[in-house]
């Protein structure tokens, strides 16, 4: 009797299910299918709306299949699954398809896998492996150098192709992994500072050394070495000077990214075009918007490739402010579930597994938004879930399966 | 095993991680919000105003000008379809191919426009304007972004020169600018319209339901009452008469008498409205009414009603003829045919000045300006033409015995040829003045009656009496006297000829005069009131040899016309027995019907639609007027998926539309479109326009 009731609470948890996070999930999705038909409706890329439906299908059987996997396969396939996305990464540096000018598809009759997806998820499995082994200290050269290997080797590939976009992805992941595991605080401050100091670079002069000045009074704070401090002060403001010279040897292509994000009307029909349209769809939105298929900067196609990085231009031009709001709260509610779980797990692998996932999907929420809206330059990374894309909606609701697998596994565990 | 303290303190740490994660993200959360707040709420009224202007054009849908036709029907003034030819220059691929198309059907040499278009800044350059289509047909079949072809409206005078200063002329887009054009401009335009259409990123328009559409009020037709007939026959004998005196120019006015209808108007030399290179000021002055001149003798008429409608003076009056010479005070008046002692009557016929300024002396000065003025001079007839004057006269007070002796016999005032006209058509009329006009009806596009001018009456200037007694003197001017050589047999003419001195630097000139003749027939029903007028004739002086024959010529050339009824024009009447045939390939079965029953020519088709394939014999080949044209028509495919339709819009917009589409535009017809076919051969898209007005 006893045994009986025990082995149906186990068989309960057993098929525990994150009903949150799916809910979530499959509320974005259906928000991204309804603006992919909006972006591509009544043009000859209505194609694109039946292919996404059937990405996102496979990504929904891999989620669930993930969801359910033993935890310890996830585990102890980490290393093959990286080695694998290796690989893949490998085949495309030669046999890749050009896309847009980045090598970075492979077609397989009329299939096509974008490798850099994965490689997101196999360098965070990875990583999580190597930082969750007993007797590791980040802190020490030996492991430290460890993970900045698994996380050079994909990146120099993904930057071959090039694509810068899903290279700073891998990096935001780490950066969210190493502040997770307690990394040097002092150190993370610091690498985040750079970047921001070099976008600032580029505003102009008062905007860099107003947040150089800020930065600099904010790593006092941290105590450290006065002398570490002083010199890292003079690496911020260097910076300004540095970055002029980086400036000249960037390629006109990336220069062109930065240029329109400086000031996109100055080049209203060339590169900040993108940028200006999207910012006029979203603005015109008003409160309520223009109605389902009534959106006349989505619909008159002002805005190239509007179904790939500028998807959140649709909902929130057809469905206002409203729908935006919907769109940023429903991609949150999915982070902060998901930091949460990191948080409750004991397991150190499954927090960090998380986490990544949480990196990934909170920079790409919030690059993407950011640029549709204007406030971050164009760097090429698609909106998780909403943006036309096979490999990228996999790989997103892989990453969903991944921590699904994580909060059913941490309920198996408590019930023991 | 763990001990609790250190499991606490992880815990602690990772708590505070966790918070710090929380932060960081919902910071990111609150600035992608608050930047959505400003630009969906605070800035939404701006970029939707924005975004508006981007995506919404307005375009003009231009109103068809109306035409112009004469008293009988005649089409004398249309808006026909022409292209106008312009180039992108930095999009044109095929530039040599296409100068060399209209080096070889314009003669437009290929050189001067290349040097054009290199020369050319921005992204339009105007190459020809205003071309018939089958000039620039080849170019439909040249694909190249960078050439633009423009479907324009062009104004066509369908009888060339003839009337062009009544006419005028049109500017480039379609204004008046001279003539019935000017006067009548917003009439004959209507009022343009207006459609919204969304524009899409690609630049291209597309036509949208629920925007406003404002059609356009196509302008109304104008009815002259001029008659073509007798204005042909007018220019023609005025052209002689120019020509054979040496004249420098010539007016010709033609009123109908009892109504004060224009029939014809006439100044020589004219210009062509057709040919903008004509187009020279003074050609282009309509000069019955813009140009005065001392009217000499024909005057006399003006003083003999005064004194006769005053009693004055009688017919049968003596009066000396001073032997033609007459010397007062410091002047001198000579007549040309002296006469002794002889009644006033006499004194007209032979235009006796002396006799006149006699008899022009006696009347009172009030009475003698008031005659002056009621017959029109000095002020101006108010006809509906642009750019009347209204000539001069002495004021009652400022006459006196000496000037009223040379008004007497029509020197010291200045008139129009048209006020001396309408002054002679108020004696032909029993007494009556009719204000002159040009415009008979006004009829809206489909041929309504809007507006039907009617005669006005002006005033009655003297006693039927005293015109009929005029009219009876008048009559013996022709018949024995100076205007003899306006004489017609069987016709009873009343006329009177003039001749004046012109003042040249301050004096009267001895070589530079006017010579003119005014008359009209039959003398005691007047049908028409002629007046001839000729600035400086060389080979005689004298109206009486110079106008007087304008006069008879006109005269006998109208008379053997105007009795037969009005005919219906046939273009094709006028050819010979041989004819061409028409190039019809290409159009719609029922157009190519039109066109041949227009011509008259016999025809038969086996199948009655579709689209003419072949035309048998082909086009251009010289047949017999009799000989059967056989047509083949062909059955196209529609094809309209996903295709913008302009069924219903003017042709003009709708090759804008299709052109900004991409789709390749032939045009069969003109008007708005009726019917679109589509046609798929490779990668081009082809779309066939059917229109009719």
């Amino acid at each position: 009797m006893k045994l009986d009731k025990n082995i149906l609470i186990d068989a309960r948890r057993k098929i525990h299910f994150d009903w949150i996070l799916f809910l979530t999930t499959i509320s974005i999705l259906l928000i991204g299918l309804i603006s992919l038909y909006s972006a591509t409706y009544d043009s000859n890329m209505s194609s694109f709306f039946y292919k996404q439906i059937i990405s996102i299908s496979i990504g929904l059987i891999l989620m669930f299949i993930i969801a359910y996997l033993p935890d310890s396969w996830i585990k102890f396939n980490s290393w093959t699954v990286y080695i694998i996305s290796l690989m893949l990464l490998v085949v495309v540096a030669f046999a890749g398809v050009e896309i847009n000018g980045t090598k970075g598809w492979l077609r397989f009759g009329g299939f096509s896998l974008q490798p850099a997806e994965f490689a997101k998820i196999g360098v965070l499995l990875a990583i999580a492996s190597v930082v969750s082994r007993k007797g590791m200290n980040i802190h020490t050269w030996r492991d430290l150098s460890l993970v900045l290997l698994i996380i050079a080797i994909p990146s120099f590939l993904i930057l071959k192709q090039p694509d810068f976009g899903t290279a700073t992805v891998i990096f935001a992941m780490l950066y969210g992994v190493l502040l997770w595991i307690g990394f040097n605080p002092f150190i993370l401050f610091t690498l985040i500072s750079i970047p921001f100091l070099i976008l600032f670079s580029f505003k102009g002069d008062i905007w860099f050394y107003s947040l150089a000045t800020l930065l600099s009074i904010s790593l006092f704070a941290f105590r450290k070495n006065f002398i570490l401090t002083i010199g890292l002060i003079l690496v911020f403001f260097s910076i300004n000077f540095i970055s002029d010279n980086v400036y000249d040897k960037l390629s006109p292509h990336q220069k062109l990214r930065i240029q329109t994000f400086v000031e996109p009307e100055a080049n209203p029909l060339g590169a900040g075009y993108n940028v200006i349209q999207s910012v006029m769809a979203v603005g015109s939105g008003g409160l309520t918007g223009k109605g389902f298929l009534q959106g006349t900067q989505t619909q008159l196609r002002y805005i190239p490739m509007q179904w790939t990085d500028f998807i959140y231009s649709v909902p929130t031009e057809e469905f206002g402010f409203i729908g935006g709001v919907v769109v940023i709260l429903l991609l949150f509610s999915m982070i902060w579930r998901m930091i949460n779980i990191s948080a409750i797990v004991h397991d150190k692998f499954h927090s960090v597994v998380c986490i990544g996932a949480v990196s990934i999907l909170f920079y790409h929420s919030f690059i993407n938004i950011g640029m549709a809206i204007g406030v971050m330059p164009v760097m090429g990374i698609p909106l998780p879930f909403m943006s036309y894309g096979g490999t990228f909606v996999i790989s997103n609701l892989i990453l969903v399966g991944l921590v699904m697998n994580v909060h059913r596994t941490h309920y198996l565990k408590r019930s023991i | 095993m763990k001990s609790s303290e250190e499991n606490t303190y992880t815990r602690r740490k990772k708590f505070w991680k966790f918070w710090l994660l929380m932060i960081l993200i919902n910071i990111g959360l609150l600035i992608v919000i608050g930047r959505l707040f400003q630009l969906q709420i605070l800035k939404a009224p701006y970029y939707k105003e924005k975004a508006r202007r981007q995506h919404e054009t307005k375009l003009d849908l231009s109103s068809q000008r109306g035409n112009i036709y004469d008293r009988n029907g005649n089409l004398l003034a249309s808006s026909v379809k022409s292209y106008s030819i312009a180039v992108d220059p930095n999009l044109l691929q095929k530039k040599s191919e296409i100068l060399k198309i209209i080096e070889k059907n314009l003669g437009i040499a290929a050189e001067s426009l290349n040097r054009k278009i290199l020369s050319a800044k921005g992204s339009f350059l105007w190459l020809v304007r205003g071309v018939t289509p089958e000039k620039v047909k080849e170019l439909f079949y040249i694909k190249d972004r960078g050439l633009i072809l423009i479907e324009e409206p062009r104004r066509q005078y369908h009888y060339g020169s003839l009337a062009s200063q009544i006419l005028g002329c049109t500017d480039i887009d379609n204004r008046g600018l001279t003539g019935i054009e000017l006067s009548y401009d917003s009439i004959l335009t209507g009022r343009s319209g207006y459609m919204i259409m969304f524009r899409d990123g690609l630049g291209r328009l597309r036509p949208s339901a629920d925007l406003p559409i404002i059609r356009p009020t196509n302008g109304y037709s104008l009815q002259l009452t001029l008659d073509i007939d007798l204005q042909r026959i007018v220019e023609f004998e005025l052209m002689q008469g120019v020509k054979n005196s040496l004249a420098e120019s010539g007016t010709v006015v033609a009123i109908k008498p009892s109504t004060g209808e224009v029939l014809a108007m006439a100044t020589y030399p004219n210009f062509n409205p057709n040919d903008p290179s004509t187009y020279i000021n003074a050609n282009m002055r309509n000069r019955s009414i813009t140009d005065v001149y001392e009217p000499g003798s024909t005057f006399k008429v003006v003083t003999a009603s005064a004194a006769l409608e005053e009693n004055i003076t009688k017919l049968e009056d003596k009066y000396n003829g001073f032997q033609g010479e007459l010397h007062f005070s410091n002047f001198v008046i000579k007549d040309v045919h002296p006469l002794g002692i002889t009644t006033f009557r006499e004194g007209i016929v032979y235009s006796s000045n002396i006799i006149l300024s006699s008899v022009a002396a006696k009347i009172p000065d009030y009475k003698f300006y008031k005659y002056i003025r009621d017959f029109g001079f000095g002020i101006p007839t108010r006809i509906d033409l642009p750019g009347e004057v209204s000539g001069k006269i002495q004021r009652a007070e400022q006459m006196n015995v000496s000037t009223k002796r040379f008004i007497g016999f029509g020197y010291g005032i200045l008139a129009t040829p048209l006020q001396m006209a309408n002054a002679f058509a108020t004696i032909a009329n029993g007494g009556i003045m009719m204000k002159p006009y040009v415009i008979n009806a006004i009829y809206d596009e489909k041929g309504n009656l809007v507006k039907q001018f009617s005669p006005e009456k002006i005033r009655r200037v003297v006693s039927e009496n005293t015109a009929n007694t005029l009219t009876n003197v008048l009559k013996e001017v022709v018949q024995k006297g100076t205007g003899i050589a306006a004489k017609i047999g069987g016709v009873e003419i009343a006329g009177k000829t003039g001749t004046s001195q012109q003042l040249v630097d301050g004096s009267y000139s001895k070589s530079d005069y006017n010579a003119s003749f005014a008359g009209y027939f039959p003398a005691n029903n007047p049908e028409i009131c002629i007046l001839v007028f000729l600035d400086k004739p060389k080979t005689s002086i004298y109206g009486g040899s110079t106008a007087a024959p304008i006069f008879k010529n006109i005269a006998l050339r109208w008379l053997s016309i105007k009795n037969q009824s009005i005919k219906v024009k046939n273009i094709a009447n006028n050819a010979s027995d041989t004819v061409f045939v028409p190039n019809i390939n290409g159009l719609e079965y029922s157009e190519a019907e039109k066109i041949l029953q227009e011509l008259g020519l016999r025809y038969s088709a086996t199948v009655r639609e579709g689209v003419v394939k072949q035309v048998f014999p082909e086009p251009g080949r010289k047949i017999l007027r009799s000989t059967v044209i056989k047509i083949e028509t062909s059955q196209e495919k529609a094809n309209s998926e996903r295709m913008p339709s302009v069924v219903g819009l003017p042709l003009r917009r709708a090759i804008t539309i299709l052109h900004s589409a991409g789709v390749k535009v032939q045009v069969r017809g003109s008007g708005k479109v009726v019917r679109q076919v589509w046609e798929r051969s490779n990668n081009e898209v082809t779309c066939t326009l059917f229109a009719s007005p």
